[in-house]
């Protein structure tokens, strides 16, 4: 692999680098760290606690990671999960990226955020494909990692 | 030596087929005039988010670009991805 290419337009800024290549393809024009915040996307007006998330995005693809807790709630509406950092890729036919969750304060398991084409949010998902809600969410703390493309 | 800190947007951006406003936030810290810090926080605003607590500069730009012809197509693009 070669490192072929550095552009400079001021100090200890590169915008431009090319590996393996010339071509645009080759090139790595974004890498970006930070936090966001997640927030109820449900209709149920929710406020998460003990919130704590941060990503990392490099070219077009955002690696996410965090920790929340559900309040109690006997609230019906399927659980929602948004605020994230960036919109998902505008796909067609839509792409649904799947974050795995581990949910820390039950004995539930198999649970991730399901994130279609142009969403700045997901459901949550089991594996046998149900929706669950937030009253089924309600009072659990769910750790997540993964990643998706952006828009 | 004098520290301050301060927190700008410093990036709006417009991205996807809906014009979703990406806002990314940085907390500056400076010593003596010089930033010597700069961490960031992102939030989005899609066409059918409540843009009240959003700065002037974000909310004018979202009244620009979410027209009612974006928030309809939209509506539409989420519920044909129900559950997504």
């Amino acid at each position: 692999m070669a490192l072929t290419q550095i552009i400079n337009t001021g100090i200890g800024q590169v915008t431009d680098i090319k590996i393996g290549g010339s071509g645009s393809a080759n090139t790595l024009d974004d890498y970006e760290e930070g936090t966001w915040t997640p927030v109820d996307a449900s209709a149920g007006s929710l406020s998460f606690t003990s919130v704590n998330a941060t990503y990392v995005k490099i070219g077009k693809t955002v690696f996410i990671a965090g920790t929340l807790t559900y309040p109690s709630t006997a609230d019906t509406n399927q659980a929602r999960i948004g605020g994230l950092p960036f919109t998902s890729e505008t796909t067609s036919p839509a792409i649904s990226y799947t974050i795995p969750m581990t949910v820390a304060t039950s004995t539930s398991a198999g649970v991730a955020i399901g994130i279609g084409s142009n969403k700045t949010s997901g459901y949550l998902r089991t594996l046998d494909n149900s929706v669950p809600t937030n009253a089924n969410a309600s009072g659990n703390t769910f750790l997540f990692s993964g990643s998706y493309n952006t828009a | 030596m004098a520290l301050t800190e301060e927190t700008i947007e410093d990036k709006i951006e417009i991205v996807g087929d809906y014009k979703h406003v990406q806002v990314r936030t940085a907390t500056v810290i400076k010593r003596d005039g010089t930033e010597i810090s700069r961490s960031f926080s992102r939030h989005v605003v899609a066409p059918d988010a409540d843009t009240s607590g959003e700065s002037a500069e974000v909310q004018a730009i979202c009244a620009a670009v979410h027209t009612d012809e974006i928030k309809a197509a939209y509506a539409a693009h989420l519920a044909e991805q129900e559950n997504l």
